[in-house]
């Protein structure tokens, strides 16, 4: 008879106890052969034995019981075949043949400078790089002389939000897969602050390239909506070593409850932009470089294709309104 | 000598105090002559039977006409399903009234009785600066009164061209008659400002009015909102013409020459923020306006005209960050409480446009009224690009216009910036 491993899993932490001989008792109690320090358990939970080739199983606990297939065992023994599943109270528990194969090894498939996750030049490097940005855009933002600890004063509480970032980061790694993964921990709580920040730098000046200030706002939905769940979840596959799919579900469950706070925004937004505002939304970005695909038209030229295009636009909002009015 | 000299001043008392009790019989006689001719006019609404609001009004030219202002009668005129009208008389005695006609511009309406309302007051024409004038109504809803004030001539900063009215006006006393001292209206009780700074209607435009009616035999305008928006389209056409035709002086703000008050209805005043000694920019910020809405509802006014134009300068900051300063100022939004009932969104259309030969980004912006066509409000903005110290904004808004005649209006002002070191 080949040899069996018996795996228990408590609290989501799995123990492999290699089963030698026959009989085989489970229990609290310090004579058994498997101990299980789990106050569900019994002193004398289960018992597994062997007759020539047939594996046996027998409820000892009248407690808190075992369940065999999901069923409650009586105090009968049950003929059992490996691999084989069952539940002692609280604990789970699996009988598996010794040569049951294994999922295969996950290959961490990045290593050198290039993976940001990994390397700690990378992890300083962002950190420094947000915190420069940080730093930038408070500099940018105050047209007025500034003392150094103004600055100081207003970016610090950014610097400890990163901080706390990385350190919820690293203590889920710590509890899921026993690492703290400081590393790809500081890198992704920089990333979380600087990617959007680049996003809305490249639509700012996407907005005066084209003249059309939407484009702004989109990259900045896209930033919020897909760049931060992607981004976590590469996170998920490089430090983890998870599959993308998983790790994509794993992202989208960790960052629903922002992803559910930016849904009701972006709702507002877009309810707000549907219905009527009081504000006209015209392309009010300005860039010192005047980088920009429009050329320069004459004054002339300009107010006859403004008449046309908004007399259009207008008296189709008009007969809308009429026509809303005669439904109504 | 002392004795001619004590006679001089117990006749010259004698003759004070007599005309003093003249003026007061006059007072007296002009309110119990014109008594029965003046009417508090009332917009019930239907539903609960009870006066939503209030003014005064009276008799005119024909014994079942009375005017008063178009504002007393806005919530009947906009809502006739809602609210009916009804007068009282100084005796107590209440009857309804029916819409005949409004002028919006100048804020007057007639109305019209079933049954003679009394003696028609005549119309006249102003008096000399500093008359006596007796204007009446029934202020508060606390009874009717006479009030005695001195004319102080047509306003002419104001476009309306209503007469300064140096008496005391108070709320209920709109549509009432102001009299000069022969008991002839020459002007309609329309606003005050407190203090004894009151408004009143030229009796003139009532006429104008009146001479319509007389041509369609007092023929009651059948649609109101049309009726409103011919009236507001040609004030509007009118005034922005006016302002076209003339002859606009120069002001120099920061590197640009630009028009300055483009009509004497316009007053510009500086706002500049004050300098301080370690500024990175400088800011200069002139802000011009027609101070003048024409009434529409309560929450709808129409006519402001304004203006501003904004100067910035650094030798200290970088372009970027001047930019984001430059940035967080491009903002033009347009005043009033139009909201959805009112007007349709706005449109607005962006380009680059060439300016005192620098380029400017432009941005035109309309949005039509749904109940009042051909009306529009029309939002213009422009910031001068491509200097990397300097910057330049110029807004323009208007409300209840003409469209055409505000895009002319813009394009004139711009064609106007001159580029000078």
């Amino acid at each position: 008879m080949a040899k069996l491993i018996l795996e228990t899993i408590q609290r989501g932490v799995h123990h492999y106890h290699k089963v030698d001989s026959f009989p085989v008792t489970i229990g609290r109690a310090f004579d058994n052969d498997v101990i299980l320090q789990d106050v569900t358990i019994s002193p004398h939970h289960v018992v597994i034995d062997q007759e020539g080739d047939d594996l046996y199983i027998q409820n000892l606990s009248t407690e808190n019981g075992t369940k065999l297939r999901k069923k409650p065992m009586g105090d009968e023994r049950v003929n059992i075949e490996a691999p084989c599943s069952f539940q002692m109270s609280g604990v789970k528990a699996r009988l598996l043949p010794i040569d049951m194969p294994v999922e295969s090894t996950h290959v961490k498939d990045c290593s050198g400078f290039f993976c940001i996750f990994s390397n700690p030049l990378w992890a300083i490097g962002l950190l420094l790089a947000t915190i420069a940005m940080f730093f930038y855009e408070r500099y940018v933002t105050t047209p007025v002389p500034k003392e150094i600890f103004f600055y100081l004063n207003t970016v610090l509480p950014s610097i400890w939000i990163i901080l706390g970032i990385t350190v919820v980061i690293s203590g889920i790694s710590r509890i899921s897969t026993h690492r703290w993964e400081i590393i790809p921990a500081i890198s992704i709580a920089a990333l979380i602050f600087l990617l959007p920040q680049l996003f809305e730098y490249i639509g700012h000046y996407a907005a005066y390239l084209l003249t059309e200030d939407s484009v702004g706002l989109w990259l900045k939905y896209a930033a919020k909506f897909i760049v931060i769940p992607a981004l976590i979840a590469v996170f998920i596959v490089k430090t983890i070593h998870a599959k993308w799919l998983p790790a994509a579900g794993i992202a989208a469950l960790v960052y629903s409850p922002f992803l559910a706070y930016q849904v009701l925004i972006l709702v507002d937004e877009l309810s707000l932009k549907s219905g009527f505002s009081e504000v006209p939304s015209y392309s009010q970005t300005l860039l010192p470089s005047d980088t920009r695909l429009n050329a320069t038209i004459s004054l002339d030229q300009f107010i006859k294709e403004a008449d046309k295009e908004i007399t259009k636009d207008v008296e189709q909002m008009l007969s809308a309104a009429k026509k809303k009015e005669q439904e109504s | 000598m002392l004795k001619k000299s004590l006679l001089i001043l117990l006749l010259s008392f004698l003759m004070s105090a007599q005309a003093q009790v003249n003026a007061e019989l006059n007072t007296a006689n002009i309110y119990t002559n014109v008594e029965k001719s003046v009417y508090q006019i009332r917009v019930i609404n239907k539903q609960t039977g009870k006066k939503s609001s209030i003014g005064s009004g009276f008799v005119v030219t024909k014994e079942n006409i009375l005017a008063t202002n178009y504002h007393v009668v806005s919530e009947y005129i906009n809502d006739p399903d809602v609210f009916s009208l009804e007068f009282l008389s100084t005796t107590g005695a209440t009857g309804p009234l029916e819409l005949v006609d409004f002028d919006i511009v100048h804020d007057l309406a007639v109305v019209k009785a079933k049954q003679p309302m009394g003696v028609p007051l005549r119309i006249s024409y102003l008096p000399e600066k500093g008359a006596s004038l007796y204007s009446l109504g029934n202020p508060m809803d606390l009874g009717f009164t006479i009030v005695k004030g001195t004319n102080n001539g047509i306003l002419t900063k104001d476009e309306d061209g209503n007469i300064l009215f140096s008496g005391s006006l108070n709320p209920g006393m709109s549509g009432g008659p102001t009299l000069d001292e022969t008991g002839n209206i020459i002007g309609i009780n329309v606003a005050t400002s407190g203090n004894d700074i009151s408004f009143l209607v030229p009796a003139e435009y009532l006429t104008v009015v009146l001479d319509r009616l007389k041509e369609s035999s007092f023929e009651a305008v059948s649609d109101r909102f049309a009726h409103s928006s011919g009236q507001l389209l040609a004030n509007s056409q009118k005034i922005v013409n006016k302002m076209l035709n003339n002859k606009w002086s120069g002001t120099k703000i920061g590197s640009f020459v630009v028009p300055a008050e483009v009509d004497k209805s316009i007053r510009c005043w500086d706002a500049s923020r004050t300098p301080k000694k370690d500024d990175l920019f400088r800011t200069y910020f002139t802000r011009c306006s027609n101070e003048d809405n024409i009434f529409i509802s309560s929450r709808l006014n129409v006519g402001s005209i304004n203006y501003e134009y904004m100067w910035l300068e650094t030798e200290k900051l970088s372009p970027t960050r001047f930019y984001r300063r430059y940035e967080k100022v491009n903002s033009s939004v347009i005043g009033g409480h139009a909201g959805k009932r009112d007007v349709t969104n706005f449109s607005c259309h962006t380009d680059f446009t060439k300016i005192g030969e620098h380029d400017f980004k432009t941005s035109v912006c309309r949005r039509d009224y749904l109940k009042y066509t051909g009306l529009s409000d029309m939002l213009f903005t422009t910031a001068m690009v491509g200097q990397k110290d300097k910057g330049f904004l110029f807004n323009l808004d208007l409300t209840g216009t003409d469209p055409k005649a505000a895009l002319a209006l813009f394009q004139s002002m711009l064609e106007k910036f001159k580029w000078q070191n």
